[in-house]
This record gives C-alpha cells, sequence and structure tokens, in this order.
C-alpha cells in the first residue's frame, strides 16, 4: 500500500478525531441535540473512512476477492443513498432507474464501499443534484454511474481529497474478475456538464 | 409501507448470538430501536443452540468468533445438520471484514445473508426488510414445498418466475432441487444450465449440473464437472462431497477416502471428521479412523455439538486395532448424560464385550454382552445391532451374531452401507464362509416378499397382497423397501377400489417413517405425489 496515500489518511482521520474532540467538548459543557446529532454523523462518517481504509490495506497485503452474488440494483442503489446521506441536506440523490436490469451479478459490500466513497466525493461538487444509475452494458458488463450538476473536473477545491476514495475503487474493480476480465473505474466530464464517475463491472 | 414494515418488526422473535456481552447489548439496542422488542442474547454456542430448540426465531444475528472450539459457521452447520433451525427463520451471520470472503466461500451451509461489521440499525433493518420482501416473494413456492407437494412446487416457481423476476436465482436453486427430488435430473440440469446462461462462472449451478449428472447414473460425467468446480473454486467443499460418493458408487473407496480428507482440509469440522471417519472403517484403514474419530470426539467435547456415536466409534476402532485398553478407557470417558439412551447403553456394552475377549475376560465379555442384547432394540438395523453382531462372534455365539447379523440386513436391506459393513463384521470375525447364508440370503429374502406382494398385486389379488406386506411389516418395521412397497400398493388398491380411511392412515404412517429414515429422498416425495393425486381423484369420483 502506498505510504504516502497511507500518511494522507491517517493525518486526515486524525484531524477528523481533532474535531470531534472538539465537537464533543462543547457538549459537555452545554449538550444540545443538533449538536449530538452531528458528532453522530461525524462518527459515522469516520468509520466509513476506516473500513475504506482497511478494505483498501486488505487489497494489498491480501488481495481482495468479490464475492459475486445476484442483486437487484435498484434495492442496492436505494441501500447506499441511505446509507450515504449528503453532508449538504439541500443536495437531490436520484436513482434514475431507466434501463436497470432487475439482476445484476457483483459483490454488494465491495461496490456499496465504492459507491459511497463516488457519492461522498459528488455530494462536495455538486450544486443541486446527484443522479446514480445502472445499465447493462452491450459487452455484458454491469456498468454503475455517478454523475452531478457540479463544475466537472477542473474544479478547484479548498480541501484537497486523500485519494482514498480513488484508489478504494480502484482495488473494488479490479477484484471483480470473470475469465481475463477485470472491473474498471473512471473518472470524466460529462458532456452536458458536471462531473460523471463509472464503474463497470465484469 | 413504512408502518406495514414497522407492524412486521413488531413481531419478531430474534437472538443475538456474541460473545462479547458490549457487542450483544450494542446489536439488542439497534434492533430496539428498529421496533423489535423481542431480543434474546447468548453468548455461547451452546446457550443458543438450547435457545433455538426452546423458541422458535424468526432472526438470528450470530457472529463468526465466538469461542475456540466453534464458530458461527460451524454452529450453523450443526443446527442445518441436525434440522434444528426452522426453514422460515432468518440467520445473519456476522463477519469481520477482513475474513468475510474467506468464510463465505467455504461455507457450505449458507445463512440467509452475511453482514460485514461495524453493524448499525440502518444496515439491519434494509437487511431484515430485504428478507422479509424474499420470504414474502417465495410465499407460496415454499408453502408447497412444506406440504410435500414437490411438483406443486415446481409450478410455483413457474409462476413466480414471471411476476417475482427480482429473485429469479433462488427460484431457479429451489426449482432445480426440486426437480432433483421428483427424480427428473435431466429436468434439473436444464433448470442449472438456465442459471449459467445468466452467468457463466456461477459456481453452485455448475456443481449443480454435477449432481445433476450423478442422480442420472452419469457417473463420469459427474466427476469431470466437479473436477472442474474444484478448479475454479477449490474451497467448494460440497463438490468433494460429490467426488466420494461418485468414487464409491465406483467401487473406488480409497478415492473417496483422499476426496473426503480434502474436504476436511477445507473445512475442519466435527462432521467432515466423522465422515472421514466413516469411509476410513469401511476401507479397513483403521489408523486413519482412529485419528478421524478422535478429532470428532475432541472437537466436540462437553459441547452439545458432541455426538455419543463418535465416541462408540473410536472405541470400536480401537477394538478392531486391538487395542483394547484404549477402547474401555474412551468409553469411560461417556458423559453422565448418554447413560439414559439405550441404544448407547447397549452399544457401548456390545464394544466393551468385544474388548473384555481381547484382554482374556471371558466372564466380563459375556456380562456385557447380555447387557447388551436386553437393551438392543432387536427391530433396529443400526451400529448397535452390529456391534452386538460382532460381540456375539467374538464371544463364540456364533450363530446367535448370525441370527442378529441376518435380522438388520433383513430390517433395512436397501441400505448399501449397512449391508457392506455386515460383510464387514463377518470378514473380521473370520466368518466370511457365513457372507452366503447371512447377508444374500437375508436379501433374498426381503427381496422375495417385495416381489410376491407385487405379483398378487398384478393377479388382482389385492388383499393377500397387502397382508403379505403387513406381515413382513411385523418382522421388519423400518424396513425401507417395504415400506415404500407397502405404500404404493396399498394406494394402488385405492386408485382401484376406491377410497379406504384406515389404508390412508396406513399410508401415512409408512410414509411418516420413511421420512425420518430417508430424509429428502425422491422415491419417498414420489410417493407423497401419488398419495395427493389418488386421494384427490378418489374425492372426485
Amino acid at each position: 500500500m502506498d505510504t504516502k496515500l497511507s500518511a494522507a489518511v491517517v493525518h486526515d482521520i486524525k484531524n477528523a478525531l481533532g474535531v470531534l474532540e472538539g465537537m464533543l467538548g462543547a457538549l459537555v459543557q452545554e449538550p444540545t441535540r443538533e449538536q449530538a446529532a452531528t458528532a453522530q454523523e461525524m462518527c459515522s462518517s469516520l468509520r466509513e473512512r476506516l473500513i475504506g481504509f482497511l478494505t483498501l490495506y486488505k487489497a494489498s497485503s491480501q488481495g481482495l476477492v468479490a464475492r459475486v452474488d445476484a442483486t437487484n440494483p435498484e434495492d442496492f442503489l436505494n441501500t447506499v443513498v441511505r446509507d450515504n446521506p449528503p453532508a449538504r441536506p439541500e443536495l437531490d440523490i436520484i436513482v434514475n432507474t431507466q434501463s436497470m436490469p432487475v439482476l445484476g451479478f457483483f459483490d454488494e459490500n465491495l461496490v456499496g464501499l465504492a459507491i459511497g466513497a463516488a457519492l461522498q466525493n459528488a455530494g462536495r461538487f455538486a450544486r443541486s443534484a446527484i443522479e446514480l444509475g445502472c445499465v447493462m452494458a452491450e459487452s455484458g458488463e454491469l456498468v454503475f454511474t455517478v454523475r452531478d450538476d457540479g463544475p466537472g473536473l477542473g474544479a478547484q477545491e479548498d480541501k484537497r481529497s486523500t485519494g482514498l476514495g480513488t484508489a478504494l475503487c480502484e482495488a473494488i474493480a479490479q477484484a471483480h474478475q470473470k475469465g481475463e476480465r477485470h472491473g474498471s473505474v473512471s473518472l470524466q466530464d460529462h458532456p452536458q456538464g458536471g462531473a460523471l464517475f463509472t464503474l463497470r463491472l465484469p | 409501507m413504512a408502518t406495514i414494515i414497522n407492524q412486521r418488526l413488531a413481531h419478531l422473535r430474534s437472538l443475538v448470538v456474541d460473545d462479547m456481552a458490549t457487542m450483544r447489548q450494542n446489536i439488542r439496542t439497534q434492533l430496539g430501536q428498529l421496533g423489535i422488542p423481542h431480543v434474546d442474547q447468548a453468548s455461547t454456542p451452546d446457550e443458543a443452540i438450547s435457545y433455538i430448540r426452546k423458541n422458535a426465531y424468526d432472526v438470528i444475528i450470530c457472529d463468526y468468533n465466538l469461542n475456540r472450539e466453534t464458530n458461527g459457521q460451524q454452529m450453523l452447520e450443526f443446527l442445518r445438520a441436525q434440522h434444528i433451525l426452522p426453514a422460515s427463520t432468518m440467520f445473519i451471520m456476522v463477519t469481520a471484514e477482513s475474513s468475510y470472503d474467506l468464510v463465505a466461500s467455504a461455507a457450505e451451509f449458507q445463512p440467509d445473508a452475511y453482514m460485514v461489521k461495524p453493524l448499525t440499525g440502518g444496515k439491519l433493518l434494509e437487511r431484515i426488510e430485504r428478507l422479509l420482501d424474499k420470504q414474502n416473494a417465495l410465499r407460496q413456492i415454499v408453502g408447497r414445498l412444506n406440504l410435500k407437494d414437490i411438483a406443486g412446487a415446481v409450478d410455483e416457481c413457474d409462476r413466480a418466475m414471471q411476476v417475482q423476476p427480482k429473485w429469479a436465482v433462488d427460484i431457479i436453486k429451489i426449482k432445480a432441487n426440486a426437480l432433483l427430488e421428483l427424480g427428473k435430473p435431466e429436468e434439473a440440469r436444464a433448470v442449472y444450465e438456465s442459471a449459467l446462461k445468466l452467468r457463466d462462472d456461477l459456481v453452485w449451478a455448475r456443481y449443480g449440473v454435477a449432481r445433476c449428472h450423478f442422480a442420472a447414473g452419469q457417473l463420469d460425467e459427474a466427476k469431470a464437472v466437479a473436477q472442474q468446480v474444484l478448479e475454479v473454486n477449490a474451497q467448494y467443499v460440497v463438490a468433494y462431497d460429490l467426488l466420494a460418493k461418485v468414487a464409491e458408487a465406483q467401487g473406488n473407496e480409497q478415492e473417496a477416502l483422499e476426496a473426503l480428507n480434502r474436504s476436511y482440509e477445507v473445512i475442519p469440522s466435527a462432521r467432515r471428521s466423522r465422515m472421514v471417519g466413516d469411509v476410513a472403517y469401511r476401507t479397513g484403514d483403521l489408523a486413519q479412523a482412529r485419528t478421524a474419530f478422535d478429532r470428532a470426539v475432541k472437537h466436540t467435547k462437553g459441547s452439545l455439538t458432541a455426538q455419543p456415536s463418535d465416541l462408540l466409534s473410536l472405541a470400536q476402532v480401537h477394538v478392531d486395532a486391538g487395542d483394547a485398553q484404549a477402547a474401555l478407557q474412551v468409553l469411560s470417558t461417556a458423559p453422565k448424560h448418554y447413560g439414559e439412551s439405550d441404544a448407547f447403553v447397549a452399544t457401548q456394552a456390545a464394544v466393551q464385550a468385544q474388548a473384555h475377549i481381547r484382554m482374556g475376560d471371558l466372564e466380563s465379555a459375556q456380562h456385557a454382552f447380555e447387557r447388551a442384547k436386553s437393551l438392543a432394540d432387536a427391530t433396529r438395523a443400526d451400529g448397535t445391532a452390529l456391534a452386538l453382531a460382532k460381540a456375539a462372534f467374538s464371544i463364540g455365539r456364533e450363530e446367535e451374531g448370525a441370527a442378529i447379523l441376518s435380522k438388520a440386513v433383513r430390517a433395512d436391506h436397501e441400505n448399501t452401507r449397512l449391508v457392506s459393513l455386515a460383510r464387514k463384521v463377518l470378514k473380521d470375525s473370520g466368518k466370511e464362509e457365513l457372507a452366503a447364508e447371512v447377508v444374500d440370503r437375508a436379501l433374498d429374502q426381503v427381496n422375495a416378499i417385495v416381489a410376491e406382494a407385487s405379483a398378487l398385486m398384478r393377479k388382482a389379488q389385492f388383499d393377500e397382497s397387502l397382508q403379505k406386506l403387513e406381515e413382513a411389516l411385523e418382522g421388519m418395521p423400518e424396513n425401507t423397501g417395504v415400506l415404500l412397497a407397502a405404500a404404493q400398493l396399498h394406494l394402488l388398491w385405492m386408485s382401484q377400489k376406491g377410497l379406504n380411511l384406515d389404508y390412508v392412515a396406513r399410508v401415512n404412517n409408512y410414509l411418516a417413517k420413511l421420512d425420518v429414515l430417508l430424509p429428502g429422498n425422491e422415491r419417498v416425495a414420489k410417493m407423497y405425489r401419488f398419495m395427493r393425486e389418488t386421494l384427490s381423484r378418489a374425492k372426485k369420483e
């Protein structure tokens, strides 16, 4: 596992813990329901990041194996949306069911982590909406997409991301194998604006 | 929708199994917040098993890491193998993310869902909802299966496939299994092949094809496909079992033993060790049989998963290997409550008798033999009868030994394992020359009774035919061949002459016995179907 990435992630988690500590300190002084809820959300997000980190660690140390099972993509995407509420409540998250197959074969736990990470990322740039989709390509690949309506790839960030999400998605795509083919990920500008994350699984 | 789900959740009885009190409490709180008020907690597999024996749970949430002796997967294996878990119970296995694919890929007995730690209320709710949704979608099919209406279940599968495409894979699995149970391996194979059209690398479907070949008697094909499965996934443990069955059917017991040994390497459970021990003993590999039964005994010592037969098998192996002292020592470690079972005490005494003889103590041996004889159920064909026969030969009561053995073979003449073990008893006792008289003649006798009854039936001498079988059943009430023939001929009688309530009761009684003696057997399933058809026709007329 890339040591630079590890250091960046640990650093990031350390900072987040600092913020959480401050929040809890304020709560000790004067408990409010609102702040307790924010602290709880922060814990969930930290936990998700640690799971991502450990999954990536596992991928580099013992290899990641996808356990492919038949799953209904719509149920699955709705679950991912429910598990990853947007940091900004004004964002509208839509699951587009157009041309969505009834069944897809993939590892629900792993792909859930990947789509969750992509959703978090899209949440940082989206203006008002994020759209998730899943179609069966002619090649037989199952294609998941996460599209935001933000400024696209050239966007300047206030705070740089650690690169954990990207590395995690790549490892998860790689873990999905069928015969000689592996999965792949890409992040592009969408022709109609915004950024488009694509996860292709064989 | 939300309130409907809430109402359903409020009625769920749940059990949380985890060795860590904080984790149990955490899950209990989460379930409480979801509106599931009834939550029992167990900290060990034994505690969980006794809870599950007493209560019917809708949801069981079980941690994979329980204690050093038994993990969650082994507990599930025990529950399923002993048929303790109702089909409607949702069993959710919780694993750490680091071990989940290892646990899941080697699992022979699948839980209804795997969940990766940490569990949150939202994830639990989502999973339980989805499992309830699936139960609902498959309700009609499962209802037919519970009524043993296998053919009806197949029809329901076809219907569900149209309206519930989301659960296509589950439906395909049930349908293929049902067709195998109905003795239609070709049709079952077509169903598995339809799954492979959805995706050609589905291991369970490929393995299903191998099972169909086996059921159709295509042993070489079954072997080839099972080997293909293992090339792709060496952890797919049931494929080894199938290879072992093929090898045994081809008379290649050494190969069977090798396959089972490899399966034990994948899942080192007491059950798998026992399977190795049984085949090793039958092939005469005493060293391996001893290791295997010893492992099974040690693995389950002091636990509810312990099986008295392991102790008896181990002691018998010691006697056969000439170590009488070790046999007596093993038997002396039997927990007190085993003594409540006559069958156990009888077999124990029969093995003790053999051990005493080896040690030159004829008096103790005779004493033990008498005790064994007084407690043994003379009508049953099982390990007790075989041990008793062996004891009789060892103390020189040749005629008695031959009579016990002959009776055992007659009681269950279609049980090939029993028959081969009976031959082994003669061989081990140096009485091979008795095989023709004891085993072969017993087989001929039973086959003759069934043939005679069938002939009478063909000649329309219905009442004589049924009487013949009833008489036969008095002497061998658990002979599966005679029970099946009796069920069939009673049903034939009714399809000719109309409904007879006494006969309906008799057939029900035969089938109930067969269910216990041959669980999941396709011929029994066929007979159930024949009965339903006969009754519905009789009612119409």
